[in-house]
């Protein structure tokens, strides 16, 4: 039975293709940094959550 | 990875952190300062909590002739109803005291007294606050946790902790109530402790906190009512206004013999009405850290220097007997918050205890009518006025 050659991998093939456009890979790392904090940042100072209600007093 | 792969990633992350910074502070820059605040602009009847809750944009709305008047959900009773609330009175007319309304619905002594200390901190008008309290703070088993935690405010609790008049023991009285009502230890201990975490954290909190309130007061300052500047307006005639009082409340309740404004009685308090008798004959008004926290906000009065009118404002009389909590149990709940007021020197009382049976005194069963803010506004005034 002859060996075949083995078949990369998702993440070898990823790996390398990222490696071989470094220039893309950095792009995204810092696009995905920068959205991420201030899409956290929005969440936190805008959303509400977390805040009070506009409460209405419950006489009774 | 190989090492030149991994540095170019690193520095494109760090790109990208000090990207989102720059976003941050232009975000943050677009919003103006707490403290900016349109002199020509009466911002003291806005009922607000962000305008509460704002030290540095309530400080930067006072005059002299300001006072402070500690309260909840009467502040929100509206001049259209009511022509006799403080903003129509005072705001409308310039009689040489323009009371700043801090407070909405649920914000009890405790808030209060952290609030006052904040303020206290940074400059009281005149020396004086009006505080206006009821029965309905002191049901029993006290203000609810979960209500508290929306009301508590990092930015007023940090102002509380820095004023240095205020004894330790008070603090500590705070600081143990707010963790008993489930506040973050984390907040509480970025306020007062004194560990590198906790300047990291306060500076954390206070950044967050400072933009939520400048996004908030964008709102506020729309709601501003133009600042009344007449000195011919002289003093302002009570017995006339009492009189006008009493025609608007007669005009406002022509539908029922309870003495409340119409639409209240149709559309809450007749509905209401089937499951009311009887209804609450347990409560005590007894059962509840509810006067500690009062006399904790008197103890900040006191430590700051500070002269005090406790407005103690009534319920409704007959609809009060119809729930089963009796006038003894009412009376019982006065005589608490007049004692403790008693114990302090720099504690003046303005009892309307006693106007729970009159018509018109209030326009629903907890909230001043056209009567009762008459009254209160003859006290506040005179009040203000003195020495």
């Amino acid at each position: 039975m002859a060996l075949g050659k083995k078949k990369p991998t998702f993440k070898a093939k990823a790996s390398a293709w990222l490696a071989s456009h470094n220039a893309l890979a950095c792009a995204g790392v810092g696009a995905g940094v920068a959205v991420a904090l201030f899409g956290l940042f929005l969440f936190v100072v805008f959303s509400g959550f977390g805040s009070s209600a506009d409460f209405i007093y419950n006489q009774f | 990875m190989d090492t030149r792969l991994l540095h170019t990633r690193l520095i494109a992350l760090v790109i990208g952190v000090v990207v989102a910074a720059c976003a941050i502070v232009g975000v943050a820059l677009a919003y103006p300062q707490q403290a900016e605040s349109d002199p020509a602009t009466d911002y003291g009847y806005v009922y607000s909590g962000v305008k509460s809750a704002s030290v540095p944009f309530v400080e930067a709305s006072m005059t002299d002739e300001s006072l402070l008047m500690f309260g909840s959900s009467e502040f929100s009773t509206p001049a259209s109803i009511v022509p006799q609330v403080p903003a129509a009175v005072f705001g409308g007319n310039d009689y040489g005291l323009r009371p700043m309304l801090i407070g909405e619905a649920y914000d009890q002594s405790l808030w209060h007294a952290i609030a006052l200390g904040a303020y206290a901190q940074a400059g009281v008008p005149r020396d004086k606050v009006v505080i206006i309290v009821g029965p309905g703070w002191f049901v029993d088993g006290g203000m609810d946790a979960e209500t508290f935690q929306t009301r508590f405010s990092y930015a007023l609790y940090a102002g509380f902790c820095a004023n240095g008049a205020i004894p330790d023991d008070v603090k500590a009285y705070v600081r143990d109530r707010l963790l008993s009502l489930g506040i973050d230890e984390t907040q509480v201990q970025a306020s007062a402790g004194s560990m590198p975490q906790d300047v990291l954290n306060a500076a954390v909190f206070g950044a967050i906190d400072d933009l939520k309130a400048r996004q908030g007061l964008a709102e506020v300052r729309s709601q501003g009512m133009p600042l009344v500047d007449d000195a011919a307006a002289g003093v302002p005639d009570f017995a006339a206004m009492r009189e006008q009082a009493i025609a608007d409340g007669e005009a406002m309740s022509t539908t029922n013999d309870w003495g409340v404004e119409d639409g209240f009685n149709t559309k809450r308090l007749e509905p209401a009405l089937a499951d009311a008798e009887g209804s609450r004959t347990d409560e005590t008004y007894s059962d509840t850290p509810e006067y500690d926290d009062l006399a904790c906000f008197l103890d900040i009065a006191d430590a700051c220097g500070i002269e005090v009118l406790v407005v103690i404002g009534p319920v409704m009389g007959p609809y009060y007997d119809l729930i089963g909590i009796t006038a003894d149990t009412r009376e019982g709940c006065y005589d608490r918050i007049r004692t403790l007021a008693a114990e302090y020197a720099n504690v003046q009382v303005a009892d309307f205890s006693d106007r729970e049976y009159e018509k018109h005194f209030l326009y629903d069963i907890v909230h001043f009518g056209t009567v009762g803010w008459t009254d209160v506004n003859e006290a506040v005034y005179a009040f203000a006025m003195q020495g």
